[in-house]
């Protein structure tokens, strides 16, 4: 299947700001980072702050200058730097949803208000009327938001909202940067439930968490990040059950979960136990050894390290 | 921190020929000429032209700030074309009223609202707290020549407890003093009051009340500190504002200060006089708003990597 | 009022280090917001116990209110029993009595980078709770906190005295938080949401760090989160909060296993169990409550239920004891162990 989205060879890094060093270049955010997701998919991204995972939804959607490497959308290369014209089916193609929800709605304007303005830049025959209700309704809300301003709203409700607002535009790709780790887990799970039900319409995701648990539900297949660089990539529920590196072990072993109590307190003594903190682990992209692979292995079934 | 001096530096610099070619440039596009100021009605028009070669008036004005700038970077910034004298001394002579003016009502208006503004917070919605809000409002619609007028009334024509006017006794600085102080009083205070109060109800006092910290404590180690900052910030404005904008102040009172001599001078369009005026207040004002960078830095240790 | 209503959860063997009876917290105004609701408890000695709700559902002001730290001019505290150790303490929202906050007890909170004075070094910060509480001279309070910046494993403690907060890490302020709460070896430590703002390494660290000196210093920890994986994982003992009550308690490994009430097991349910992927994520349907809500005689839960018959809509379910370690609050537990799935 062809890609919907894709970066080759990514790469950026903050400068540095000083009186004589402006553009100084500081360690790189990004290294070298190729992603790829098909329609109808979902592709997780995690990893631990810092780790580059929304640095990288900033670079696709253009907000980082002077970047290098290669973002292609539907097979043709994005370049940001571009007029307004020629990016403007990117722009519109590929939309993007935040952790907090209240950001993307303009707390002054009502929802409808919100709403319209999206719907208005993507051309349609049917009348914002009809369509205001449709996509509501495709979030799981009903008209009577449509009135109220954002402050009205619980924080689900919220990314709902935000969540219609990105679909106004009939997005193919949905950048998702923490979409649910404001969001109690009650409402995380409907939120989830949304995710599925719009990536059974075709739409490729892009889901980057700092929760495993939650790509393991999600995600069709998963890149761990670490400093910049994808250590690690596959198949999620590969990743998840026979991770090939220690660091991805280590985040799996670290995930609360609701199995073999008092796990996750004895793996974090024994990582600090020994000299390495997570942060220490060498972020090369080297195959492990066949004993580490297999500690990794028992590390998820919830065995503790040897 | 030497990165952050040089930078300092460089801007104070750039700051100083700017207020020194605008000043230069305004002063001779607007109406007058000190030539006939100094020579009177009964001129001929060869003394007239012979007075204006005399002072380099004559010259295209690019050539004439041109040799401005030449002899104040040797520091000679000119003779009076009025009394002949070296703007400098003329300058020097009235800066340390004016100096004398700043510092007593500056430190009066610290000394003044950040004990009042705590101790309103302190009491929010209390007597004295819904008093200062609307007194603080009155003192602030009021302008200051009148509320100087006033002054001068009461306390020196009717109680006959101050002088009203000159600097004849040290006593004489107090109207002037209180004239300037009482409006940034009202605004400081309110502005201590409102930081003293968000601070009051944020989760670092929370914690400090669950570490047992007697409320003495956390006012004065605590609160206290933090309220400054933005306090200070507003005070070093309010500083500069005292040295070079107390000349409504000073006409009034007849107060030998910078004001009095700048107003003078333009009124004589004594060019080198109100040069160097101009220049002396931007140096006071560029002086005192690197102290309150130094004292910010003091306070706020998140200031202190170069 | 509870009346004759079962303990939640039943009194261990153990004399309860607290104790916790009829506690509400009204938010003060023209309508007051009743955020806690006659909520009972204990806590025994050296255990870990966890408090679970979503947000708002007045988990952190229960915590806030028993450690007397809640502001007396925005909320008023009720309740007709408070002990520590076996003391009486107030509830009328006089300041607690000296020693009990920092010395007998110690709180830690999300967001440690809001929690700690800026301003001031991490070194003098912790000194304090010396000073003040013990009266000793600056340098040997420093030379306290160095001790417990190691005791936290801060590592090169000694070095990081006058450091500033802002050259801390979040998951590093956060022990430096914990530091200061323990300081004093206090007998209750209660942690609000510690690791919400980490990475899951971290929290799992810091997690552990908890245990470890609840063990150490025999405290009794309560622990404050809305991660049902956290408390299966560190607590002894759990109790679910809903709408400003509570709604089950009892021994975490049967509750996680067998909750008796919907709400319990829809928060569960709810959990992306990275060790089960193959089990679908199951949101419980609708929104939270407003805090405060009125619930008049009804459960608070009823509109979001799976398992609502008439009665839950006219008549508050009271708090049961169906077995000696666990309680719960609904009229249809039985109906829901038999024919829910865990």
């Amino acid at each position: 299947m062809s890609a919907m989205l894709e970066t080759r060879g990514l790469s950026f890094a903050y400068p540095v700001a000083g009186l004589l060093s402006s553009g100084r270049a500081a360690a790189k955010a990004l290294d070298d980072v190729s992603i790829r997701v098909e329609p109808g998919r979902v592709l997780g991204i995690v990893g631990e702050s810092g780790s580059g995972k929304s640095t990288l939804l900033r670079a696709i959607v253009g907000l980082n200058r002077s970047q290098s490497g290669e973002i292609r959308y539907r097979g043709d290369i994005v370049d940001h730097a571009a007029g307004r014209h020629r990016l403007a089916p990117f722009r519109a193609g590929v939309q993007m949803i935040f952790q907090d929800p209240g950001g993307s709605l303009n707390p002054f304007k009502t929802i409808r208000q919100t709403l319209s303005a999206a719907l208005a830049r993507v051309p349609d025959r049917a009348a914002p009327g009809e369509r205001l209700p449709r996509l509501l309704d495709a979030v799981g809300m009903n008209e009577t938001a449509l009135d109220r301003h954002p402050s009205e709203f619980s924080g689900g409700q919220l990314q709902r909202l935000a969540i219609a607002r990105a679909l106004a535009c009939n997005p193919t790709v949905l950048l998702c940067d923490e979409p649910t780790s404001a969001l109690d887990v009650s409402i995380q799970a409907q939120i989830l439930e949304l995710f599925l039900a719009l990536k059974r319409d075709g739409r490729a995701f892009v889901f980057v968490t700092h929760n495993l648990g939650v790509l393991g539900h999600v995600a069709d297949t998963i890149a761990v990040m670490h400093r910049g660089r994808v250590i690690e990539s596959g198949p999620a529920r590969e990743i998840i059950t026979r991770p090939q590196q220690a660091y991805t072990a280590a985040l799996i072993a670290a995930s609360p979960r609701l199995a073999n109590r008092g796990v996750l307190l004895d793996n974090a003594r024994l990582r600090l136990r020994g000299t390495q903190a997570p942060e220490q682990v060498p972020p090369v992209a080297r195959p492990l050894s066949a004993a580490a692979v297999t500690a990794a292995a028992e590390l998820d079934r919830g065995e503790v390290l040897p | 921190m030497i990165g952050f001096a040089a930078s300092r530096l460089f801007n104070a610099f750039a700051t100083l020929l700017a207020a020194v070619v605008a000043t230069f440039i305004m002063i001779r596009i607007a109406p007058g000429d000190p030539v006939l100021v100094l020579l009177g009605d009964l001129a001929t028009p060869d003394q007239i032209v012979q007075a204006r070669i005399d002072y380099g008036l004559d010259l295209p004005m690019y050539r004439q700030l041109g040799i401005y700038l030449a002899k104040a970077f040797s520091l000679d910034l000119g003779s009076s074309i009025i009394q002949g004298r070296p703007a400098i001394d003329m300058v020097a002579q009235r800066m340390g009223s004016t100096l004398l003016l700043g510092i007593v009502t500056f430190a009066l208006v610290m000394a003044v609202s950040i004990p009042l503004g705590l101790y309103a917070a302190l009491r929010t919605g209390g007597r004295f707290d819904r008093w200062t809000s609307s007194t603080s409002l009155v003192v602030l619609g009021i302008p200051d020549f009148w509320l100087g007028l006033v002054f001068i009334l009461v306390f020196a024509r009717w109680l006959h407890l101050l002088p009203s006017a000159g600097w004849s006794a040290p006593s004489a600085i107090i109207l002037p003093a209180l004239t300037l102080a009482l409006p940034l009083i009202a605004v400081n205070m309110r502005l201590m009051r409102n930081e003293a109060i968000g601070i009051l109800d944020s989760n670092m006092v929370k914690i400090l009340r669950a570490k047992g910290m007697p409320t003495r404590r956390i006012v004065t180690h605590h609160v206290l500190r933090n309220a400054l900052l933005p306090v200070l910030t507003v005070g070093g404005v309010q500083f500069g504002h005292l040295l070079g904008g107390a000349v409504i102040v000073e006409t009034v009172f007849g107060w030998p200060g910078l004001g009095n001599l700048l107003i003078s001078s333009i009124g004589y369009r004594d060019y080198p006089v109100v040069q160097t005026t101009i220049l002396v207040m931007t140096f006071l004002v560029v002086a005192v708003n690197f102290a309150v960078d130094l004292c910010y830095r003091w306070i706020d240790p998140r200031l202190r990597r170069s | 009022m509870s009346g004759a209503a079962a303990i939640l959860p039943p009194t261990s063997n153990n004399a309860p280090l607290l104790s916790v009876r009829g506690l509400s917290v009204e938010a003060r105004g023209p309508a007051p917001l009743r955020l806690v609701d006659d909520v009972s408890f204990d806590l025994p000695a050296g255990t870990t116990t966890a408090l679970v709700g979503e947000s708002g559902s007045g988990k952190s002001l229960t915590a806030q209110a028993i450690l007397g730290l809640l502001n007396r001019d925005v909320y008023q505290v009720s309740g007709t029993e408070l002990t520590f150790q076996g003391a009486a303490l107030a509830f009328d929202g006089r300041r607690p009595p000296k020693g009990f906050q920092g010395q007998l007890t110690g709180y830690v909170m999300q967001d440690p980078s809001s929690a700690l004075d800026p301003t001031m070094t991490i070194g003098r910060q912790i000194a304090a709770m010396f000073i003040v509480h013990r009266g000793m001279g600056m340098r040997a309070a420093l030379r306290e906190a160095a001790r417990m910046l190691d005791f936290v494993r801060i590592p090169n403690a000694a070095g990081r005295l006058g450091d500033y907060p802002h050259q801390f890490s979040g998951g590093m302020k956060q022990r430096v938080l914990i530091a200061m709460a323990v300081a004093l070896s206090p007998r209750l430590l209660v942690a609000d949401e510690p690791t919400t703002a980490l990475d899951v390494t971290v929290q799992a660290e810091i997690l552990a760090l908890i245990d470890d000196l609840r063990a150490e210093l025999d405290m009794a920890v309560l622990i404050i989160t809305h991660d049902f994986g956290v408390v299966y994982q560190c607590a002894d003992r759990v109790m679910v909060m809903y709408a400003g009550k509570l709604l089950e308690g009892g021994d975490t490994v049967q509750i996680t296993e067998q909750g008796r009430h919907p709400y319990t097991r829809g928060l569960i349910g709810s959990i992306p169990d990275i060790d089960d992927l193959d089990r679908p994520v199951v949101a419980i349907p609708g929104q939270p409550p407003r805090p405060g809500t009125n619930w008049a005689q009804a459960c608070a839960f009823h509109p979001r239920c799976g398992f609502t018959v008439e009665r839950c809509r006219i008549e508050t379910p009271q708090m049961e004891a169906p077995d000696a370690r666990s309680a719960v609050r609904c009229f249809e537990w039985p109906r829901v162990i038999t024919e829910a799935r865990p």
